[in-house]
């Protein structure tokens, strides 16, 4: 027996075997079907697809033999290999090579042998397909030919598992591939925009070696391609012809079943392919890739763009000269810098993912520049937020729904007497003084009057001392979950002690200049009355002069004074229905002399008019205007006042032909000391206060006053009020129910409703009048007010009756009350006359503003104890 | 008419005076502050007093009270003469009890009518 000869490059020819993944695998129909064609188109008893290992022939398919392996040294295939084409034995004990041959000699008994090699496309061999007779014989050039074609189909079925597996771990390292790169895209770039990030003109190449499987994709692209139609020739007769074509059918179809999946699976590579390359040139983000030794494979356009690099200069570059201190090793997403060829840097976010089993990095880098600029100028805003949060006088609180306080600046600290951060998280109850007995009440009180408005409260400071405040509130939103408000706070302590300095200083100011004034004056008078002697004309012309300025001086700190009254709403007026015509009156008396000095006459017209108002005050206004009008008015000219009613007002005027006022002063000579010109102080006499007086006044009276000039043709100066009947209108609307009010005021007399109702109404209180005491009683029969301001002065001790009605009820027996009568009540008698908590007022002995505060006190005491 | 004028400044009393008298032709009597006041009102028998409200020591509403205390002296009507020049306080003051409030400035040319006015004597 001579052993066949081991071929050229066997190493290779054993790696390519091992890659095909055959040996030792299960029989497979494919296989079968052509061992089967080959016995009978050659007609021989035995066929076999023989793979020639480093020491042994395994048979991937057998017709007509028990064993699956041979040793190689005496096996016919090795023989067959090395033959260019067939090797065709017609009696194996006739050729040397086999006649010892122990398949010749013994089982099974080959006499006649024909193999064809399995050649691949690299050329090498891998084993035969051959058909084995126990008989000498040979095949006919059509049997010949089939054996080779059968041949070729066993070689190509080979490959093609080799691509199929190929193909199969392509996808395979493509999906761990397009996973590390989701991951790379999806941690650095949350919404990744696909759109481009800036025009086209850049390279669109991308070379992603490690995402790519070149070798895949060549197999199946040009080896799949071909068709590789059976060319048989068909040998024997009708019936073998018939059994030959199906077979062979059968196999053409499993075959294109097997190349219709390598198709779609390289199709799905394809689109894959695709998919990635689409992302990786239109993603906003840079992405690389690079190796363990740092230098960079791949680019995407946009890692151009970030680098300021062409893609050509990227790749093979160190990463650490893109991302200074990087290092190729996964690290998560870092804040880092990236650097630009133009020697600039730009912050970024990266990401680095590792691909390819390890081997390779992907870094998909961000650039946060507009990012990091946005969050710097909201730090930036921030801080000046909170710098001048820290910095403002005004204190400010913000709590929750709950009234917890959820931060105080610096100025709300020192306010109530507390350290930095002490406040935060403490309940707002701890700012409310113990005096004021259910703190929670008190401040829900507050709240609700002071949601967008400023009122005043009592704080108490940490070291337990009162004091008042200013507290405005809003709600603001942005604060998280829940209601969130806001307290403007402002500590009005000191205020109210310079107010009460400034009170004692008016006070003194008025006696100790008054007293020297009146000497001054009462001395003057007399000296000018004659009464102590004649003056020579010159004397009684200087004691004149004197005694003109002195009252102009007594004038002007009387003017002083009343502005100043006025102006804190100290002054006290008394409401009445006032009838025009005799304010007219009373007015005309008062400048009757002055005018007539002046040559002025002075005209008013008859009016039926009345008003709600204090006829002292108004006979003030209307005498300092016609005053006025006649001081500017030339020798010879004609004041007029003119009273018009219109739609619930009276509206007077007084027109005068005087020099006019300029339109940019109409406003301004409202205000303190505004006169048209300097002069006209020392010309005109007056004290630049007269107007604002008029102001503060007819203001006091829920009116308006204004002014309509033309220059150098006069002036018409007027005012508004409401007039009486108005008035009554007024208290009616707040006579019906109308929901639950806080306070129902029982009193006669209209006039002092109508101004109390006013005041209440602006403090936020909720009224509802009565005008008797059977009506008080309805009403608060019907509407449970938190407090009754009564005045007991109501016809024939009704007030008193009133009051023991309601006593007598129990559920009415506890009625917060306010006694507020024109007398006042003997403290014997008071006991008798209360409900539940009961305080006096008599009306001759306190101010608007107090009565305000009382009865604002009483309803916040109301509130605190949590009554019906 | 006899008329006690309480004043702790003698310039004021001065010119009061003088208004009274030589233009009212009044008869006048002077104290410088309210006890004073309570010895002349008892011993001069004035058919009126043009009182001080704020004077050292005693001071005019404590006065008005006093003068109310004594029989021989609660019956002679009073008139404030005041710089106050407060509304509430002047109507504080009437309620004390007086029969009136003049105010400093005052026109001692008119004086005496305006005191004629306020007791109602014509």
């Amino acid at each position: 027996m001579k052993a066949a000869r081991v071929p050229d490059r066997e190493r290779e020819r054993l790696q390519a075997l091992r890659d095909a993944e055959i040996l030792d695998t299960p029989p497979e129909a494919d296989f079968d079907a052509l061992t089967r064609i080959a016995a009978a188109v050659c007609g021989t008893p035995i066929a076999l697809v023989s793979l020639l290992d480093a020491d042994r022939q395994w048979f991937k398919s057998r017709v007509g033999l028990a064993e699956t392996e041979t040793p190689r040294s005496d096996s016919f295939s090795s023989h067959a290999i090395l033959e260019p084409d067939l090797l065709e034995v017609p009696d194996a004990q006739a050729d040397e090579r086999f006649a010892d041959n122990p398949h010749v000699v013994g089982r099974p008994h080959v006499r006649f042998y024909a193999g064809t090699p399995l050649r691949t496309a690299d050329g090498h061999v891998l084993g035969s397909l051959c058909v084995i007779d126990h008989v000498p014989r040979s095949l006919t050039p059509e049997q010949r030919s089939a054996l080779r074609d059968l041949g070729q189909q066993a070689t190509a079925q080979i490959e093609l598992r080799r691509t199929v597996s190929e193909l199969r771990r392509a996808i395979g390292e493509r999906e761990s591939a397009e996973a590390a790169l989701r991951r790379a895209l999806h941690s650095a770039v949350p919404p990744a925009p696909l759109a481009a990030p800036t025009t086209g003109t850049r390279p669109g190449l991308l070379a992603l070696a490690a995402l790519m499987v070149p070798l895949a994709l060549t197999l199946a692209g040009a080896q799949l391609q071909p068709s590789w139609e059976p060319r048989l020739v068909l040998a024997g007769g009708v019936l073998g012809s018939l059994i030959i074509f199906g077979l062979v059918w059968s196999l053409a179809d499993a075959r294109r079943g097997a190349l219709e999946r390598a198709e779609q699976i390289t199709g799905a590579l394809r689109a894959s392919e695709q998919r990635v390359r689409s992302v990786m040139d239109t993603v906003a983000d840079a992405i690389v890739t690079f190796g363990r030794d740092a230098k960079v494979q791949s680019a995407n356009p946009a890692a151009e763009w970030l680098f300021g690099r062409r893609l050509a200069d990227l790749i093979g570059r160190d990463i650490g000269d893109l991302i200074p201190g990087m290092v190729p090793a996964p690290s998560g997403q870092v804040e880092a810098e990236a650097a630009r060829a133009d020697g600039s840097t730009v912050p970024v976010d990266m990401a680095v993912t590792p691909a390819a089993g390890g081997d390779t990095f992907v870094a998909s880098v961000r650039d946060v520049s507009e990012r990091r600029a946005a969050e710097q100028a909201l730090r930036q805003s921030e801080q000046r937020t909170r710098s001048i949060l820290d910095n403002m006088l005004g204190g400010l609180i913000t709590i929750d729904a709950a009234a917890t306080i959820e931060s105080a600046n610096p100025a709300a600290e020192a306010i109530f007497g507390y350290e930095r951060g002490e406040l935060v998280g403490r309940a707002l109850t701890a700012l409310v003084p113990e005096a004021v007995g259910d703190r929670a009440a008190y401040l829900r009180t507050a709240f609700a009057r002071a949601i967008g408005r400023i009122t005043e409260w009592r704080g108490q400071r940490q070291s337990g001392e009162e004091f008042p405040f200013e507290l405005s509130m809003f709600e603001f939103t942005g604060g998280g979950e829940g209601r969130h408000f806001a307290g403007s706070v402002r500590d009005v302590s000191e205020r109210h002690a310079v107010e009460k300095l400034k009170g004692e200083f008016i006070s003194t100011v008025s006696h100790e200049l008054r007293t020297p004034l009146a000497s001054i004056r009462g001395s003057l008078s007399l000296l000018a009355g004659g009464i102590l002697g004649d003056l020579s004309d010159e004397a009684r012309e200087m004691v004149t002069i004197a005694e003109r300025n002195c009252v102009r001086l007594i004038g002007l700190v009387n003017d002083i004074l009343d502005i100043e009254r006025l102006e804190q709403g100290r002054l006290h007026m008394e409401m009445a229905e006032v009838a025009m015509a005799d304010v007219l009156a009373r007015t005309r008396d008062a400048v009757q002399a002055f005018a007539a000095e002046r040559q002025v006459a002075v005209e008013m017209e008859p009016t039926a008019a009345a008003v709600q108002g204090d006829d002292g005050r108004l006979v003030q206004v209307l005498v300092n205007l016609v005053s006025n009008a006649v001081k500017f008015s030339p020798a010879g000219a004609t004041v007029r006042v003119l009273v018009r009613e219109r739609g619930g007002r009276v509206r007077v005027e007084v027109t005068d032909r005087g020099r006019g006022v300029p339109a940019s002063h109409r406003a301004a000579i409202f205000e303190r000391f505004r006169q048209v010109e300097s002069s006209d102080a020392r010309d005109k006499g007056g004290t630049g206060l007269g107007l604002a007086i008029c102001k503060a006044i007819v203001d006091q009276h829920g009116g308006e006053i204004g002014v309509e000039s033309e220059v150098g043709q006069g002036s018409t100066f007027w005012f508004e009020i409401p007039s009486a009947p108005a008035a009554d209108r007024f208290l009616e609307m707040f006579r019906a129910a109308d929901g639950r009010p806080d306070v129902i005021l029982a009193d006669h007399d209209a006039t002092l409703l109508g101004v109390l109702v006013r005041q209440l109404v602006g403090d936020g209180v909720r009224v509802r009048v009565a005008f008797d005491a059977a009506e008080a009683e309805q009403a608060v029969r019907e509407s449970a007010p938190r407090l009754l301001v009564v005045d007991l002065g109501l016809p024939e001790g009704e007030g008193r009756s009133l009051l023991d009605h309601l006593r007598a009820d129990e559920r009415l027996s506890l009625l917060p009350l306010l006694v507020y009568s024109a007398q006042d009540v003997d403290e014997r008698r008071q006991p008798m006359l209360g409900l539940g908590p009961t305080r006096f007022l008599t009306k001759s002995r306190v101010t608007d503003v107090e009565v305000r505060a009382v009865v604002s006190q009483m309803l916040g005491a109301e509130a605190r104890e949590g009554r019906p | 008419m006899k008329v006690l004028i309480v004043d702790d400044e003698p310039d004021i009393r001065r010119i009061a005076k003088l208004g009274l008298s030589r233009v009212g032709g009044m008869e006048v009597v002077e104290a410088a502050n309210g006890a004073e006041a309570l010895v002349r009102a008892k011993e001069d028998k004035p058919d009126a007093v043009l009182l001080d409200v704020m004077m050292p020591g005693l001071d005019g509403p404590s006065t008005l009270a006093r003068l109310r205390e004594d029989p021989a002296t609660a019956g002679i009507p009073v008139v404030f003469l005041t710089a106050k020049a407060i509304a509430a306080e002047l109507e504080r003051l009437k309620v004390l009890g007086a029969a009136g409030v003049l105010t400093k400035p005052f026109d001692p040319m008119t004086l005496a009518r305006e005191l004629r006015a306020l007791l109602g004597i014509s």
